[in-house]
């Protein structure tokens, strides 16, 4: 299947390919609840076994759309090409988050392997490149994901870059009160 | 059955649009249905023609306030009459004929194939604007192709275990009839007829093991089985609710069969229980007629409404 079997999941759940998340999830947790031992709409409508594959359906079609979905927040798509070149210093030009994409699609890594490595969920690492400040956790935390991100990526002073995350964040956040 | 249905192309308003009320099993509400919702319909200015097709139990003429019928189904059965129209038999209420089924029983409890046949080309060619068809419980196969031959097959259930499982074992039925059906159009695998016979009788679980013998034997068949099947359009009305929570069992069982037989199961709404159709009931008077304004005439009125909205979508 070349689409990892989202049209599937979507037929599964009874939605369009075009729903959103919340509709997803409002279907899976309703179709959840229909397979439930105490149903009366399914009363005598299949066996024991048959009911744990329709609910085993209904839990890999969710998986596979929530995946998906998470998989959507790593923007722009990064490209697959994986660069030798070492990363050079982060200069003050360039804004930290565009460099840590930068270096994070320089290794040809996803957001979801870094969330892998670094135990940091896709969506805080999304948030961190898209420099959604306003989200992001308090600086003692950020600070930490930042750093955590940076080492994992390679760059060469992933303290420095840190540091000046959390120095553009402050300013930011400051410009906007 | 599709033989027998009007080609699209030539239908016109010249041919009745064919109802089937249905309902897996007896007290369901099934006739009581039938008959208000023709008498909402007739009296929206619509030509109806009731045809009592619950052969061992026929009493809708009890339920419109009228004696024992002098011409029934029994007639055509027994050719004392040649045609269907003939035994067509007024009914207190302006637009409404009915075709009562009494006395019919020996006749007809299992009628030959071919005088189904005849009893349903007649239904297509009457000259009304709907035939609402109060089928027996159960699921025979003259229930079943009845229903199977309707524009509109309503299926009436009651949140109640007992209703739950028969209108499941009714659509399990019914989905079989189809698909075999479908089965002799697309393949002519007599491996094919062989095998499924067996695993039917062995217990046939699910639709998709249906699919799934037809991918293993003849693949060449599927994709013309699939799209016949999604003609199968069967719409879903609960009857005798009588708590709030029981509302949820009507969509829940549309979503179900969406995922569990690939069906399309429209539902229609829901009907309050209403002691009013009772005390209709003990006055010999359909309900909509006695109490136009109770919370079951009301249903029935919705469901009236839904159908009107349709057919003029479908005709213009």
């Amino acid at each position: 299947m070349s689409d990892g079997g989202l049209m599937d999941a979507y037929h599964c759940l009874g939605l369009k390919p075009t729903s959103d998340l919340p509709t997803v999830e409002k279907a899976y947790r309703h179709m959840k609840a229909l397979y439930s031992e105490e149903a009366l709409a399914t009363y005598g409508l299949f066996e024991e076994d048959e009911r744990t594959r329709l609910l085993e359906e209904v839990e890999d079609a969710f998986s596979r759309l929530s995946a998906a979905a998470e998989e959507l927040l790593r923007l722009p798509q990064a490209p697959r090409t994986v660069s030798s070149e070492p990363m050079l210093p982060l200069d003050d030009s360039t804004p930290p988050a565009a460099y840590l994409r930068l270096a994070r699609e320089n290794r040809g890594m996803t957001l979801k392997e870094i969330a892998q490595q670094t135990k940091i969920g896709t969506r805080y690492l999304a948030m961190i490149e898209e420099e959604s400040y306003e989200l992001l956790p308090a600086p003692v935390y950020l600070r930490g994901f930042v750093f955590d991100y940076a080492r994992t990526v390679g760059v060469p002073a992933p303290e420095e870059v840190a540091r000046r995350y959390l120095d553009r964040c402050r300013e930011t956040l400051a410009q906007q009160d | 059955m599709s033989e027998v249905a009007p080609n699209p192309a030539t239908a016109s308003s010249a041919s009745p649009r064919i109802l089937a009320i249905a309902g897996g099993k007896g007290g369901v509400g099934k006739s009581v249905i039938a008959a208000n919702l023709a008498l909402t319909l007739a009296r929206r200015g619509r030509r109806c023609t009731l045809v009592d097709l619950d052969l061992g139990g026929a009493n809708l003429h009890t339920l419109l306030g009228m004696n024992n019928p002098e011409r029934s189904l029994s007639d055509l059965f027994r050719r004392k009459v040649a045609t269907l129209p003939e035994v067509v038999v007024d009914t207190p209420f302006p637009n409404l004929g009915l075709i009562s089924g009494s006395r019919a029983l020996l006749e007809m409890a299992n009628p030959k194939h071919a005088l189904k046949l005849k009893v349903l080309r007649q239904i297509f060619r009457l000259e009304v604007d709907y035939v609402l068809l109060d089928l027996g419980a159960g699921s025979h196969f003259n229930v079943l192709d009845f229903f199977l031959a309707a524009h509109e097959p309503l299926l009436v259930v009651a949140p109640t275990p007992l209703s739950v499982e028969n209108a499941y074992h009714f659509l399990k039925a019914v989905y079989l009839r189809k698909f075999r059906q479908a089965l002799r159009q697309f393949s002519r695998s007599e491996r094919l007829e062989a095998e499924l016979r067996a695993r039917v009788a062995r217990g046939l679980r699910s639709p998709r093991h249906l699919m799934e013998i037809l991918e293993e034997i003849a693949p060449e068949a599927r994709q013309g089985v699939t799209e016949r099947m999604r003609t199968l359009k069967p719409r879903l009305v609960l009857n005798q609710v009588k708590e709030r929570g029981e509302m949820e069992v009507g969509p829940k069982m549309s979503t179900v069969c969406r995922h569990y037989f690939d069906l399309d199961l429209a539902y229609r709404g829901a009907i309050l229980n209403d002691d009013l159709v009772y005390r209709a009931m003990q006055n010999r008077q359909p309900v909509c007629n006695l109490y136009p304004e109770s919370p079951f005439s009301l249903s029935i009125n919705g469901i009236a409404e839904q159908l009107l909205e349709r057919k003029e979508v479908e005709y213009v």
